[in-house]
This record gives structure tokens, sequence and C-alpha cells, in this order.
């Protein structure tokens, strides 16, 4: 992953080197609107990012802060009514360009997406095998029975136990973990490039997460597929992710690699994020973040995070700060990312996976 | 399934005894004599006591009802005085008829409830939904016999197109045995048109926001492909009032069949009333108890096919 390009004027372009492969995904000044009662709500505000085949971004923030929303819209499974611009390239082809109809095809066959909830997920009243076949033959002329070959291919890859009983059994036979893997297989049976994970294991029991985890970082070195992946758990992100962006009302902040941003963190937001966070060993409460996140449809003018910081000047207030470069791939929206005000106790990587 | 199935008509027999026990209370209490239409104006006390002794109306209740059950357990409806036919004849005859106009009624009815009910919740806020629902609504507040009166005045006296009522053979040709059906049709059938259609419009948009919803969109099926497992996931609540509508339309609507004279249960049974020809009213009530029960246990079945987690509660 590279940069985020700040909005006009004059980019902070990182260079991601000549000999650098063409990015699996390059997402630029994404922005998603909803309409309310407020008017024009941004739920996704100018996000830039770019991802290399076969690596990890993991996206980072609390609920609100429109890591969802972001994901859907790059699928194109956001709601009819919201209103979408910036680019999306996939493998070169801009995602956002594309008809309804073309979209389609590239859905489940170039990117794919894995829920939150399986519990919900999957339709109740299908087998799995059906919902898995309907998927395989909706991409790929096969027969009926080439496409349960097919099925029985990807549960085996999710390791799934006794997969040709699976095949039969319907959603709510099967328990939380084994339906988050029927959904990661289903969103596997046309080998994308490119997985696009929506807290995959925040409905899991921990011990389920933690195998959930591994299933997918194996899937990704296997199959060589670039992962988006969102959670607003750290610990989750720093296992999985190469590299984290963390979002606030609809903005990435920060983003670098994961040693980098748990290490030394720059934005405020993210060492509140990193406070928050109980370590082994920890005695004492950690510490959240006071105040609430913003009201999406009501953003200041400046830093959405100014109200909450305790950092903020005036200038925090007025205009937003443009991405400052910490290292060749760290970069934070924020004034002070050079004020040396790094947390000494800063969090280990090693500690908090 | 079968043992479901095995379980359901086991469980059937209480529900119906004490339908029976209901109907032979409440016309016990009624007022009003049932030999007064059989008896001439001048009659004497003792030729009363005889036609009550010949009917067995002088034993007790309980004894009457338990002889009754037990004609009735042998297929013995008894015989109407009134009509001066075995009960269970004129329940054929009469069940024949409100079945042919229930069955197109219900048909009718249905299909056009779910087609409208369906179109207003995938096309939710549009033109074509804000039609249907009121359209919904005004069906629902109508009063059938209403319609049923208009529909008279305009097809039948006005512009003479439509038969005022009675049934024909069919006999006298398809298009005269149709004809006939289309007012009934259609006023029986409104009320079904219209909830229906509320309960499917309601339905699909709420399973529209499911999650797995997204899920099938992220997978890439079309929206054809995504509209079939909706209506799959969308069809138990419009299945159960489906279930009902139909027991209501076999039932006989009594204002319909009266209005247009349709010689159906419903003005079988409004006739019994009227002359509290007992047995008559005791039969069909049993009669549309058991189709009541027989529905819901189709529509059960049914749910269980669309739905295999009903299973468990099966």
């Amino acid at each position: 992953m590279a940069l985020a390009s700040g909005p006009r004027p004059a980019p902070i372009v990182h260079d991601v080197g000549r000999s650098a492969p063409a990015p699996l995904l390059e997402v630029r000044d994404l922005r998603t609107q909803f309409w309310t009662k407020q008017g024009w709500l941004t739920a996704v505000n100018d996000v830039s990012f770019t991802l290399q085949a076969g690596r990890v971004l993991g996206v980072l923030g609390e609920s609100g802060s429109g890591k969802s929303a972001m994901l859907r819209t790059i699928l194109g499974i956001q709601p009819r009514s919201a209103r979408v611009a910036g680019r999306a390239v996939l493998n070169g082809v801009d995602l956002l360009a594309l008809s309804e109809h073309e979209r389609e095809n590239m859905r489940g066959s170039q990117v794919s997406m894995v829920f939150q909830d399986p519990m919900t997920a999957l339709d109740p009243v299908f087998t799995v095998g059906q919902q898995l076949i309907e998927t395989i033959r909706r991409h790929h002329d096969m027969s009926k029975r080439e496409a349960a070959a097919r099925a029985l291919e990807v549960l085996t890859l999710v390791q799934i136990p006794s997969p040709e009983r699976r095949l039969q059994a319907y959603p709510f036979e099967l328990s939380g973990g084994m339906r988050q893997r029927v959904v990661i297989a289903m969103a596997l049976v046309s080998n994308p490039s490119l997985l696009l994970a929506d807290e995959p294991t925040t409905a899991l029991d921990v011990t389920v997460q933690a195998r959930v985890l591994d299933l997918l970082s194996a899937l990704r070195h296997e199959l060589g597929m670039g992962i988006v992946f969102v959670t607003h758990d750290l610990a989750v992100a720093a296992q999985i992710a190469d590299d984290i962006a963390v979002m606030y009302a609809g903005r990435i902040v920060e983003q670098g690699t994961v040693a980098e941003i748990v290490r030394s963190p720059r934005h405020p937001y993210t060492r509140g994020l990193l406070e928050a966070n109980v370590r082994p060993g920890q005695r004492e409460r950690p510490e959240a973040i006071a105040g609430a996140p913003p009201n999406l449809a009501l953003l200041p003018p400046g830093c959405a995070f100014a109200p909450r910081c305790r950092e903020a000047e005036e200038t925090c207030w007025e205009s937003l700060p443009d991405f400052r470069t910490v290292t060749a791939r760290h970069h934070a929206r924020c004034l002070h990312v050079d004020a040396s005000r790094v947390n000494v106790e800063a969090v280990d990587a090693e500690e908090v996976a | 399934m079968l043992l479901i199935i095995a379980r359901r008509l086991g469980m059937a027999v209480p529900t119906l005894l004490g339908v029976s026990v209901l109907i032979w209370l409440l016309l016990s209490i009624l007022p009003g004599d049932p030999l007064a239409f059989l008896l001439p104006q001048d009659a004497s006390p003792a030729d009363r006591e005889r036609l009550a002794s010949e009917m067995g109306l002088d034993r007790p209740l309980p004894v009457r009802y338990v002889s009754w059950l037990g004609d009735v357990v042998r297929g013995d409806f008894g015989y109407s005085p009134f009509r001066r036919r075995d009960v269970s004849e004129l329940i054929g005859t009469a069940w024949k008829n409100t079945a042919v106009l229930a069955g197109v009624s219900a048909a009718f009815g249905l299909s056009l409830g779910i087609a409208a009910g369906t179109a207003a919740g995938v096309y939710r806020n549009s033109i074509a939904d804000r039609v249907v629902t009121g359209f919904a609504i005004v069906g629902l507040s109508v009063p059938s016999f209403w319609v049923a009166i208009v529909l008279l005045i305009v097809f039948s006296a006005q512009l003479k197109l439509l038969p005022a009522g009675g049934m024909a053979d069919l006999s006298e040709g398809f298009g005269e045995y149709a004809k006939h059906l289309v007012m009934p049709v259609i006023a029986g059938s409104l009320i079904t048109i219209a909830i229906t259609a509320r309960v499917t419009r309601a339905s699909i948009v709420e399973t529209f926001q499911a999650d797995f919803v997204d899920m099938l969109r992220a997978k890439g099926l079309r929206e054809w492909q995504v509209l079939m497992h909706v209506g799959k996931n969308a069809i138990s609540p419009v299945l159960t009032t489906s279930g009902l509508q139909v027991g209501y339309l076999l039932g006989g609507s009594v204002l319909i069949e009266t209005i247009y004279s349709w010689p159906g249960l419903g003005q079988l049974v409004f006739n019994a009333i009227t002359a509290r020809d007992l047995l008559v009213v005791q039969a069909t009530t049993l009669v549309i108890a058991v189709i009541f029960v027989l529905l819901n246990l189709a529509v059960d079945i049914l749910q269980v096919t669309f739905d295999p987690r009903q299973k468990r509660a099966a």
C-alpha cells in the first residue's frame, strides 16, 4: 500500500517506485453521501489508498467512521439513494465507471466480500450447497454437477469438516464459525483478486475468531488475494494486516505499516485508540477517548477530531490539515505529526497482537 | 412429514368437538322457536308436542347432542324438515357451488394480490406502490356488499352486460357460466386482494432489508435472482393470510351469495338461521370448521416446504 494523496493542492505524492507492480486496487477521492433530513451526510470523505496484490490493508475505526460504507461503495452495493464520487480502480478497471450489469459480473468473481454477521449473511431457506452452486454458476458456465464439485473444493479450502454433508445443510444447522467459513468459501468460488472483509470476526467467539483470522491469512498467501480488512479491533488489525489505515468521520486520518502505526502513532486519534486498548498485564483502566464521534451531516470545516483533541489549536478548527509525511509510507492528517509527543510507552506490536 | 400430518389431524379432533359443542350451546340460547315455521298458525299444544318429540326436541340438550354426534360420525347429518331434504344432500350441492365461487375468487384474488404486493414492495415509494397501497386501503375499508350492489347497478341494471344473479349450469355454455361468476368473484375477492397485497408488500419490503440480500448482491447475482431469494423468504406471512382468506371464501360469503343469489353454503346457512333449521346450521358450521382445519394443515405443510426451519415448530 502506498499513500493517500491529500486533496489538491500539490498532493504529497509518495513515490511508490517505478519498479513497483501496478497496484491491485487504487482508490482515489472516494466519496459516499447519503441523503438525510439534515441534508447530505458524507459517510466516506475523499478516501484514497492503494493496495498491492497479496497485501492486507487493515482499516481501523469506530462504528460510524465510514469503514463499511467504503467497502460497500467499492463493491457497488451501497444503498441506491447514495451519491458516489471518485474512482476505485481494480486491475486497471474503474469499478465506479462500470454499468450496473458489468458490476454484477465483477462482484463475486473479481472482487468479493465477507460480511460481519454470519448468522444473517446467508439466506436461511436455501441449503449451503444451493447457495454455493448458484454463485458458481452465476460466474462460470458449468453444469450443476461441475459446480457441486467446485463447491466441495471451496468448502475444503476453508477447512470445513465433512464438506459433503455441509452441502446439504441449511445455515441454521451450522455454528457461527462454520457459517463464516461458508461465507468465506462463497466469496472465494471464483478466486477473486480482491477480498473486502467487513469485520468478519467481530460476531464470533474469541477462539473461533483466531481460527478464522488464521484461515484468512493462509488463504491470502495461498491465493495471492489482496484484502481490505475493516475492523474496530486494533489487535485483530495488527495480527492480519501489513498496513493500517485509521478512519475517523469518513476520512483516513493516518496510514502506515502496522509497526509504524502501533509503535509510533502520530495522529492524536490513533494514539487515543491505542491507549483505549488493554494490554496484557495492564493494571490501570484503559483510557477512553473523551467525547463522541461527530455528526457526519454537520461536520466542522476543520479537522473532525478537533473537538475531542487535547492538542487542537485554532487552525485545526478552521481548515482541514493535509497529510503530512512521517516516513516514506507513514502519513497522518495532523499538524502535530512532527511534534515528538510520541507515546514513550508505545505499545509494542507484539504485545497488542 | 407424515408424522406431522397425523399428529395435526389428531389435534384437529378436539378442535372440531369443541366447535360442535359451542355451536350447539349457542343455538340453544338463541331466541326463536325451531317449530314455529313448521306448525300451522292454529296448531294445538298437543300437535306441537307431537312434532317436538318426532324431531327429538323434547329430549334434554346433552342427550340430543350425543345422539347427533353419533349420527354425524356415521356420516348422517340428519334431515331438514324445512327443505324436505337430507342435510348432507343440501350441503353437498351448496358446497360444490361455493367451491366454484371460492376457487375462482381465491385464484383471482391471491394472484392479483401477490402480484400487486410484490410490485409495490420491489418498487417501493414508486407510483405503482402508491396506487397499490391506496387501493389496498380502499379495498379493506369499503364493505364488500356495497361494492356488490354498486356493481349490480352499473353492470346489470344500467349497462345490462352481466346477469344480476344466480348460477348458470355448464350445459348453458361456458360463456354464460363465466358471466354469472364475474360480479360475485370481483366483489367477493376484493378484500382478499387488498389483504394479500398489503401483507405481500410489507413482507417483501422487510425481507429486502435483511443482511443476506446484501450478500446476494455481493455475490453478483442478477436482480431477478435476488428477487427469487427474497420471495421465498417473504412468503411465510403471505401463506398464513392466504390460508385464512381461502378459508373464509370456502366457508361461503353470506353477503355475496345472498346478494347474487348464489346457491352456496353462505346462502344455505343464512336461510337455515332465518328458519331456525338447526341441523343445517350445525352441519354447515362443522363443515366450515373442517375446511379451516384442513386448510391450516395445508398451509403449515407449505410453510415447511418453503422454510425448513419451521420443521422444528411444526
